[in-house]
Formats: C-alpha cells, structure tokens, sequence
C-alpha cells in the first residue's frame, strides 16, 4: 500500500515526493476528484457520499508514459499554507471510502471537487479544491480554494 | 272602593305590572350591565318595594289598593297605584335615589360608576391565592397560563401577563403590542421559509478564496 508524502516550498527545487520513504523521480503528480453533485451536475451537499469519480496517478521520469496508482492508499499534500490528505485504503478503491483532509479539518461530506496538477514536463503546477458549505438563512456556498 | 272596582282594578293593576315589569327589565338592561342589574333585582325582591311582594300588596293590606300612602306622583290617590307601599311610583325600592324612577344623576348618564362587567375573583397559582379581576378576554388567560400562550398561535400571546392594581388585586393585562410585532416576526419568518422551501429552489453562490 502506498504512503506519498509529497512537499513543495514553491519552487522546483524545493519540491519533493516520496512513498513509504523514498524519494520518487517524478514527471507528475495528478489527482483529480470530483464528487458532491446532483443529478443535473450541480454541486450539492455530501460530498464524497454523493458519489463521483477519482483519478490519482504519478508518471515517473523513467517511464513517463506509464501511470502508476496512488490508491490504494495515503497520499499528504503539503504546500505552503495548505495541507492535503487524500487516504482510500480500499483493496478495491471503492470510491465511497476515500477520506479527504484539507488543513487538518475532514472535508469528505462537502468536497466537490480536488485537482491537483504537478506537470514537471510541462511546468505547470495547479491545485485547487472546492468545498460546498451549506448554510441555514444564506445561499448556500460553493467555496473554491486556490492552493497553489 | 268597591268590588268591581277591585277586580277591574286588579286586571288592568296585573296587566300594568307586566308591561310595567317588562318595560323596566328592558330598561335595566339596556342601562344596566347584566351582572348590576341581576344585583338591583335581588336587592329588591327584599325591600319593601316588590311587586305584591310588600306588606302593602294590592287588596291585602289595611291601605286600599291603588291608594298609596307616600303620595307619590303617578295616581297614587286614584287607585292606580301598583303596589301601594312602595316608596317609588312604581313599586320599586329607590332607597338610593331620590328621584321616582330608581336612578339618580343626569339623563343619559351612568349614575352607577364604578360597576363595569369586570368581577373580582380568587384564583390560585404556584400554591397562592390572588385576587384578581377577570374581564373575560384573553387577557385572562394568563392568570393560569399554559405553554402555548407563549407562541404567536394563540390569541393570549398578544396579552401581557397580569398587573397587581393599587388596590392589590390583580388585573389583565392589556394588548401587546411589542408582542404583535414579535408574532409578525415569527409569522414573517414561517413565511419565508415556506416560500422558500415551496418556490425558492435551492441558491448557490460561488466563491473564490486565493
């Protein structure tokens, strides 16, 4: 089972992933969840109980072609200001038991959407993730957070 | 006075005194509030001034019929008075008034102050006896008040709770109107949100935090 821990201070340099301890040359991290919809698309509450869909893989320099599994699994995010973890250790990745921690509060029920975009052949870096926070006399709130 | 002049005078004295009768519960009640006037007819069945009722009744007593012996103004010395020892014309006790027909004070005018509806009563709360008025409004009610008095749903939640008098009996307490406003408050609130849930759909706002 994996366990990634990936950390970055802003800059290539200081960006780094490691599993179950050690270092992963990687091309590219890409985690993109979505989740926390009604029928006709829109985010409603419920998050990750609401059903959706995860795409979580890392393409190593060796092999950029190849896409290797994060999940089953844990992978911690941590970027300046932000912090991420991303855990479903379902043998079959059933998608209802992935767990999602943003800054150490657990946003699985009211997440909506997660992407997380480090594109070293590319140079792109993205990471967002937006919540849905319902709220009793206000319109309810569709929260996006940039992360990075 | 002779015989027939007794019973002639007794039928016409009996038919006089109903529509005497008549016309003075008409009155009284119209002048009087309900509760005063059953107290002045209690009242007068004891006195002397009772229709047949009076050691003077007609035909009965030593003083003829029809021949009164105060002298009062309405053919007392002509045999058409009712009762004839009554003090009044008309066989009323007026004990408290001087005047002829059992009232005092100007015409049109309440002489009787300070005899509204409103009755004193004991009523009983947390172990204590109060005095208290009861004017039969849902100001009354909070003299034994239940939980739902508290919701804009019932009429007694307009009402402030009882006030203790000067005379230390309490009172109702009057319209509210702070309490209007705060029922309009929470009606305003029902309303919205039903309109809300019914015809408001769900609202979404979108936001962006860096």
């Amino acid at each position: 089972m994996n366990s990634m821990i990936f950390q970055t201070g802003g800059d290539w340099d200081s960006t780094s992933l490691f599993n179950n301890g050690q270092e992963v040359m990687a091309a590219q991290l890409y985690v993109e969840l979505h989740a926390g919809r009604d029928g006709w698309g829109d985010p409603d509450r419920g998050g990750i109980y609401a059903g959706g869909d995860i795409s979580a893989f890392v393409r190593t320099q060796d092999s950029p072609d190849e896409e290797w599994g994060i999940f089953p699994g844990r992978l911690e995010l941590d970027f300046p200001g932000h912090t991420l973890v991303l855990e479903n250790t379902h043998p079959a990745f059933d998608f209802e038991c992935t767990r999602l921690l943003y800054n150490g509060q657990d946003v699985t029920s009211n997440v909506v959407d997660l992407v997380v975009n480090i594109d070293a052949d590319n140079n792109i870096v993205q990471a967002y993730i937006t919540l849905y926070k319902p709220h009793w006399l206000t319109a309810d709130e569709v929260a996006t957070y940039t992360i990075i | 006075m002779s015989e027939k002049n007794r019973i002639s005078g007794g039928g016409s004295t009996g038919v006089r005194l109903a529509k005497v009768f008549v016309v003075g519960m008409l009155a009284a009640l119209l002048a009087f509030p309900i509760a005063d006037a059953s107290a002045q007819r209690r009242g007068g069945g004891g006195g002397g001034g009772s229709f047949g009722r009076s050691s003077g009744g007609f035909g009965r007593s030593s003083g003829s019929f029809g021949r009164s012996n105060s002298g009062s103004s309405f053919g007392g010395g002509q045999g058409r008075s009712s009762s004839g020892t009554g003090s009044g014309s008309f066989g009323r006790s007026n004990s408290s008034s001087s005047g002829s027909f059992g009232r005092s004070g100007n015409f049109g005018s309440r002489s009787y102050t300070g005899s509204s509806s409103r009755s004193t009563s004991t009523y009983s709360y947390g172990g204590r006896n109060y005095s208290a008025h009861y004017y039969g409004g849902y100001g009354d009610y909070w003299y034994h008040p239940a939980w739902y008095y508290w919701t804009p749903f019932h009429p007694a939640f307009y009402y402030s709770s009882p006030y203790l008098g000067a005379d230390n009996v309490y009172y109702p307490g009057g319209f509210s109107f702070v309490r209007l406003i705060l029922g309009l408050a929470v009606f305003a609130v029902i309303f919205w949100v039903f309109v809300r849930i019914v015809f408001g759909g769900k609202r979404v706002r979108y936001t962006t935090y860096s």
